[in-house]
């Protein structure tokens, strides 16, 4: 993701994207799709999970679709048997660091402790071995996934709505209803009305003066 | 996931020491989020490497903040 995208987001938006690719390691998945991002925006303590569980998608009755629709975990980072090899419970330190420092604090403790990219060997030493990828696997916040095109166009479309301003969660939940992307067919599954769904966020948006977000 | 555990001949060297490996990495990450944590508690960097058993200088130079990298 480059860094003028985030740039543009505010700190909730930030926010939901780690919890988003977080959701998306949790599940096990090989990449960070919408439906990942729904979870974050319905389990994120900001407005968006608000204005969702008023259109009657709660966090559980999402979260039981996004598993039902994406079937068992497909992969299993392979940090968490190694280490039950050696008598650790993975998932229990996870939560227990989520639950002391927060996901946020957790995310950038990780990518702090990942070593520096190498430079290039320039001598006679074959590298025909590929060097180790610098932002790889970790045991805390599982192995870092970039967003799928399609989430990429949803926050492209979020960045637009908000200008001059920066873009909230509610502009993510506002771009993400008005798409026709595999997580609106999770929405409906349930539901949910898109079009009054989006109508509200945008009155939302319109009364509040989209700062008050920040907080969130 | 248990499964594997169990079923995994811990005599096997390749396994024994991909273990070793995770869990260093682990160990790395817990270091960072702590120390993080404790100069946001407003902790020394003496007393950082006093309570972490190691020189008050490599603990700085393992955790100072780096402004060139990006935070996500």
């Amino acid at each position: 993701m480059s860094s003028t995208t985030l740039e543009r987001l505010d700190h909730g938006s930030r926010l939901v994207l780690v919890s988003a690719r977080s959701e998306a390691a949790r599940l096990g998945d090989n990449v960070f799709a919408t439906e990942h991002l729904l979870l974050a925006l319905v389990s994120a303590h900001t407005e968006t999970a608000t204005l969702l569980s008023e259109a009657g998608a709660g966090a559980d009755e999402v979260r039981r679709a996004v598993v039902a629709r994406c079937g068992r975990p497909r992969r299993r980072p392979h940090h968490d048997a190694l280490l039950a090899s050696l008598g650790i419970d993975l998932t229990e330190v996870r939560r227990r660091a989520d639950r002391t420092f927060g996901t946020e604090a957790v995310a950038r403790a990780t990518s702090r402790a990942r070593p520096p990219p190498r430079r290039p060997l320039r001598t006679w030493i074959s590298c025909s071995t590929p060097l180790p990828d610098p932002r790889g696997d970790s045991p805390l916040t599982g192995p870092w996934l970039e967003p799928i095109p399609r989430v990429r166009r949803i926050l492209k479309r979020a960045i637009r709505d908000a200008r001059p301003g920066r873009a909230s969660p509610c502009h993510l939940l506002v771009a993400l209803v008005t798409g026709r992307e595999p997580a609106c067919e999770i929405l409906t599954g349930i539901g949910v009305d898109l079009r009054s769904l989006a109508a509200a966020a945008r009155h939302r948006l319109e009364e509040g003066d989209g700062s008050a977000d920040l907080a969130g | 996931m248990t499964q594997l555990a169990v079923a995994v001949d811990s005599r096997d060297p390749a396994v024994g020491l991909a273990a070793v490996a995770s869990l260093r990495t682990l160990v790395d990450e817990l270091e960072a989020l702590h120390v993080d944590n404790a100069r946001r508690c407003g902790w020394s960097w003496q007393a950082i490497a006093d309570v972490l058993g190691v020189t008050r200088q490599s603990v700085h130079k393992k955790h100072r903040p780096d402004r060139k990298r990006r935070p996500l």
